[in-house]
């Protein structure tokens, strides 16, 4: 790749010394206490971590949806504190409007961005082609099964062809093997289209499989950036197993020595503070 | 394996088939013992007091044919559509206003819980005395029986509208208030106003009939209090039957409605 440029706006995405806290009844908790790297253009980058250290907050703030204590998100190296169009959301519990069709959920951020109808139609079809849900297009979400909700989720954040995919936790709530299914399938789409991704996971295994490097955020309060990893697998790796490359176990054995502390950690605080107090919300 | 299940399914066909006309039966039979009842009461007993179905039949088709009771009805009917009207648009704009701003909701909340609690037959001097009892006075009555099912029902709705859609919309481009009404909280809210129109239309055919009753002699009521000034009491429930067949047509017609705006919930 050539370019002139520093090392700040090679960056696609800079997350720059982002500090979060919630206020809580009485007191206010931490999540995010400095969190600070760079995504590089077209890169898959997962976020792993304990549960509650504020990987979805760190999303959400990457998406502008909620915003920052401290620091600043830097797109191209312009700051940004509004959603826009280059970036899209692909949400955990799908987040698809019930009581519009799959065709129109998909072509909701167009029209939203004032598209003419027409176009939008034409787009999103094409999109719901890609993800193979064209046969659905006027069923209502609650008619699909979990990972065809996510598809025509996944079909809605490319309909604006953002340069950016943030996916929250996205096969969460999906069965195992569709999973798996739903992971290939996002590794041929991020293999066809290049887009910088954002992919915040708490499986060890998807990490692996779908990124080139992964961020291992360390547990809260006051979470920060406690490692980022290569990946260093062969690509392509949609159709191989990747699964059985001895790489593919030392990086996974690697991540889990960085994150199994902080889970021993948090699970013996957890316990002292449900002994003290009651369990307190989960800041995820 | 395949022919057991052709009888099993059979079974619960005829199962069901004959479940209806037994319940229709039992409908029937229970209706013609009521008014068998009640017409023998009538001949036999007092037919000021209660008069047999027989002579309230004859009294509506002379109520029909004598043309009093279609005008009645139109303009009853006028009253009903214009007071109803009224309290769908301004309950529904006062239920999402209320519903989204916190501050409107708790300094404006209190004052429409205490007049929904109100009875409004209460109010009727009051609503004599400020808007008369002209149509002003009239529609009134019952847009304050119908609007509080709609404000509420509204505001409940707004509030239940699900704050992760609401996100998705912000993630996808709608930054504005307008915008997120129009796209989610609105449809969100959507199957709560619906109940609430159906649950107005009921309370605003009662409204109707009391502001013709109680405020000035119009309508349907009209019809009722003059003839039961003179103890024509089979022309008085002839003429109230027309009530009890509105409230309940117009909610058959609110039902489709909502199964229309619905269709993603069957």
């Amino acid at each position: 790749m050539i370019s002139s440029a520093t090392e700040t706006t090679a960056a696609k995405v800079g997350v720059r010394n982002i500090k979060k806290s919630f206020v809580s009844r009485k007191d206010r908790v931490s999540v995010l206490g400095g969190v600070d790297f760079d995504i590089r253009p077209n890169e898959f980058l997962s976020v792993i971590g304990p549960s509650g250290c504020g990987k979805t907050t760190l999303l959400r703030i990457i998406a502008s949806l909620t915003p920052a204590d401290e620091g600043e998100v830097l797109i191209d190296g312009r700051t940004v504190t509004e959603p826009g169009p280059e970036r899209a959301v692909v949400f955990q519990q799908f987040g698809l409007f019930p009581w519009k069709t799959v065709l129109d959920n998909v072509k909701f951020p167009l029209i939203a961005r004032k598209m003419p109808d027409g176009q939008a139609s034409e787009i999103a079809k094409a999109q719901l082609d890609r993800v193979g849900l064209s046969r659905f297009e006027s069923s209502y979400p609650h008619q699909l099964s979990g990972g065809m909700q996510q598809r025509v989720g996944l079909a809605r954040a490319l309909a604006t062809d953002p340069e950016i995919l943030l996916m929250d936790e996205p096969f969460g709530a999906i069965d195992a093997q569709t999973r798996e299914l739903m992971q290939e399938e996002l590794m041929k789409l991020w293999e066809e289209t290049q887009k910088t991704v954002v992919f915040i996971t708490h499986d060890l295994d998807e990490a692996v499989l779908l990124s080139d490097r992964i961020l291992v955020l360390g547990r809260g309060p006051g979470s920060t950036v406690r490692e980022i990893v290569e990946v260093d697998l062969p690509r392509p790796r949609a159709g191989h197993d990747v699964r059985a490359d001895p790489r593919f176990a030392d990086i996974r054995q690697e991540i889990w020595n960085y994150l199994r502390g902080d889970l021993q950690a948090q699970t013996e605080e957890e316990g002292r503070t449900a002994q003290r107090s009651g369990r307190s919300g989960d800041a995820s | 394996m395949s022919a057991q299940g052709a009888v099993r399914a059979g079974s619960i066909g005829r199962g069901s088939v004959l479940g209806t006309p037994s319940l229709r039966v039992k409908q029937l039979v229970t209706a013609v013992c009521v008014i068998g009842a009640w017409q023998i009461y009538g001949m036999i007993l007092n037919s000021i007091v209660l008069p047999p179905p027989s002579k309230i039949a004859v009294a509506f088709w002379n109520l029909l044919v004598g043309g009093d009771l279609l005008p009645a009805l139109g303009s009853s009917l006028r009253l009903l559509v214009i007071g109803f009207a009224t309290a769908f648009v301004l309950g529904t704009l006062l239920g999402i206003v209320l519903g989204r701003y916190r501050v409107l909701d708790y300094t404006l909340g209190p004052y429409v819980s205490a007049l929904y609690s109100t009875p409004e037959i209460a109010l009727i001097p009051l609503i004599l005395v400020w808007f008369g009892f002209g149509l002003g006075g009239r529609v009134v009555v019952v847009f304050l029986a119908s609007f509080f099912p709609i404000l509420i029902n509204t505001y409940a709705g707004v509030r239940d509208a699900p704050s992760h859609l609401i996100e998705v919309a912000r993630s996808f481009g709608v930054s504005s208030e307008v915008g997120l009404l129009r796209r989610v909280i609105v449809p969100a809210a959507t199957p709560f106003i619906m109940a609430g129109i159906r649950l107005a239309i009921g309370r605003g055919v009662v409204g109707m009939a009391v502001a013709e009753v109680y405020l000035r002699l119009g309508g349907i009521g009209a019809l009722i209090v003059q003839y039961g000034a003179v103890f024509k009491t089979d022309y008085v429930i002839a003429a109230i039957l027309p009530l009890p067949v509105l409230g309940i047509g117009l909610t058959r017609l609110s039902a489709v409605l909502e199964r229309r705006f619905q269709a993603w919930r069957t």
